[in-house]
């Protein structure tokens, strides 16, 4: 065992900083709130099978638009599917969708970011010259394009989100490997022969963890918000899958005799989106030491 | 700056051109004949053929992008095949539709995401501040079609106010614009709030306060100039929030724009259709964004002299 002079210090202090951190987010009642939000959001989902009181996809046909606090607690839709059932599977959908697609995003964005940062030249120029064409498209449109591309379905759906995103966490993790490159460490484990992915995989990765893990977090409630917009416009999603946008797109018809069926799904989509966003604020004031907690 | 404007014209052009060949080749390198997609299951070889080299489909890709490029320049963006239209015509319908929208959500992003961020950023920890704080908070968590089915519950179904969807008088435009604006409002809001909270730290703001200047003046005449910058930064990039934004808001309100026409088209699978409407709205978001780099120059007038 090789036991580099100081790695343990490192460590130690590393282990430290990690629980001042976790102090200061528990500290920050916001950001608490984010977690239980965002806990309670997945165990609903993992365990929709077990808690959800209907079948999601059974229609009851006498019970068409039945208004909630009845028979159902969130009431029925067109169909007389119970509201409150698909809603619970409708957070699985959302939660796959926007997990896989922030993976999705998070390892292309560091391969390219990595890659970019670390070798510069020309394989900078050109992968950041098309980043930036991905990014110069508005919002939405670039996802559309790539789902009417694909074609629609959760699968394709999680994908163009994720290619969506990939631009800005290749930007950022760029950013941060341009800054760390110039350290004296780097030049160091250079001198002394190391091979380039080896400093990469040890001391640059590390170094951009907790912004990295920051903006996933932050980008979570976006890929849900996506999510529900395109499955709105009926280009995610289908049915008869359970989803909290086209839960909305579907109940839109019926907004004046049983506006129940269009609402709910949208308090559903806030309540993700708010959770994951206020964890994600409490996790970057909490890692990042400069910025002063209120 | 001459210079730097005709520079920042050739950029903007570059990236619309490359916009233009990135989506068709998106569109190309996935699997499935887009001509056989149209027609559906019962058309006939010879269908399939004619669609195909109407669209273009018939020649190679990069021969197909420089005519298509070419007829572009001339006006001429094909014809829909399910309208049985040109497309020029069709979007000529639609854009200014969309372009109504779309100001009226930047109008009112302006005066109200503005003001908002300025009063809660003037007096942090009042009511005003909290007050604006949760408002922003709800409309960057809420979907904005979302807000707009509520709006439309409430103001057209229940009261009566406003029509229902459709286009023509002012009262058609309130709340599709209010529907549009939510997020952005929301955004701006915020990012005014912090962006003047941070030149409120700043010494010359002492300095004013202490010569004995009323706090509303130093507000507004010394925070706010400097604090406009970010501001500006980001209702640039609002723009492009806009436009995805009035996709949504104009399927809500059965707003016949430039959003639903491009649902439309990928819905009907009409290549050209789809095409021709993302080349408008890309162009048009990049036109706005130079717009926004060159007010950068009225604005700071250290920009002016690069």
């Amino acid at each position: 065992m090789r036991e580099r002079p100081g790695s343990q210090a490192a460590r130690q202090g590393k282990a430290l900083l990690r629980s001042r951190a976790l102090r200061r987010f528990l500290r920050n009642p916001l950001s608490v709130t984010g977690l239980i939000v965002v806990l309670v959001l997945v165990t609903v989902a993992v365990l929709a099978p077990l808690i959800a009181p209907y079948d999601p996809g059974r229609q009851h046909l006498l019970d068409k638009r039945s208004k909630p606090f009845g028979k159902y607690i969130l009431g029925a839709d067109q169909f007389g599917r119970d509201i409150l059932s698909r809603l619970i599977y409708g957070a699985r959908v959302s939660l796959v969708v926007a997990i896989f697609s922030v993976l999705i995003a998070l390892c292309g964005g560091i391969v390219v970011g990595t890659l970019c940062g670390y070798l510069g030249g020309l394989v900078d120029a050109v992968l950041m010259r098309f980043m930036d064409l991905l990014l110069s498209f508005p919002y939405l449109l670039l996802a559309i394009v790539l789902v009417s591309a694909l074609g629609s379905g959760s699968g394709n759906t999680l994908v163009a989100i994720g290619i969506w995103a990939l631009p800005t966490f290749a930007r950022m993790v760029r950013a941060a490997v341009l800054g760390i490159k110039k350290q004296e460490f780097i030049t160091a484990s250079r001198a002394i022969g190391a091979p380039a992915w080896r400093i990469i995989l040890a001391h640059v990765l590390p170094n951009f963890v907790s912004p990295v893990v920051v903006y996933a977090t932050l980008f979570m409630a976006n890929a849900i918000m996506m999510e529900a917009a395109l499955s709105f416009l009926g280009l995610g999603v289908q049915p008869p899958t359970p989803s909290w946008g086209e839960m909305i797109s579907s109940g839109r018809n019926l907004l004046m005799v049983a506006p129940h069926v269009a609402t709910i799904p949208g308090l559903a989509i806030m309540l993700a989106v708010l959770g994951f966003n206020l964890m994600g604020d409490g996790l970057r004031d909490a890692l990042d030491p400069k910025m002063k907690v209120p | 700056m001459l210079v730097y404007l005709i520079k920042r014209i050739l950029a903007s052009l570059g990236v619309v051109l490359s916009m233009i060949f990135l989506v068709m080749l998106i569109l190309d390198i996935v699997p499935g004949d887009p001509a056989a997609l149209f027609l559906g299951e019962s058309a006939t070889q010879e269908m399939v053929a004619e669609i195909r080299q109407q669209w273009g489909l018939d020649q190679p890709l990069m021969t197909r992008y420089l005519s298509y490029i070419w007829r572009v320049v001339h006006g001429d963006l094909g014809r829909s095949v399910r309208e049985m239209a040109p497309i020029s015509q069709l979007i000529g319908d639609a854009l200014p539709k969309t372009l109504e929208l779309t100001a009226a959500g930047m109008i009112l992003t302006l005066f109200l995401g503005v003001p908002l961020g300025l009063f809660s950023g003037a007096k942090p920890g009042s009511w005003l501040d909290h007050g604006s704080r949760i408002l922003s908070l709800l409309g960057l968590c809420l979907p904005v079609f979302w807000i707009g089915l509520i709006l439309m519950y409430f103001f057209s179904l229940k009261l009566g106010w406003f029509p229902v969807g459709g286009t023509g008088t002012w009262r058609h435009l309130i709340l599709p614009a209010v529907t549009l604006a939510s997020y952005t409002v929301a955004t701006l809001a915020r990012m005014t709030r912090s962006s003047l909270l941070e030149v409120m730290g700043e010494d010359y703001i002492r300095t004013a306060r202490a010569k004995g200047l009323a706090y509303s003046v130093v507000v507004v005449r010394h925070a706010f100039g400097n604090a406009l910058i970010p501001i500006v930064t980001v209702f640039g990039m609002q723009v492009g929030q806009l436009m995805g934004g009035a996709i949504l808001t104009e399927t809500v309100f059965s707003w016949p724009g430039m959003g639903r026409l491009m649902v439309g088209a990928i819905m009907d699978r009409d290549y050209l259709l789809l095409q021709g409407t993302i080349l408008v709205f890309a162009s048009a978001y990049i036109l706005i964004n130079l717009l926004v780099d060159l007010s950068y120059g009225l604005i700071d007038p250290q920009v002016s002299g690069r």
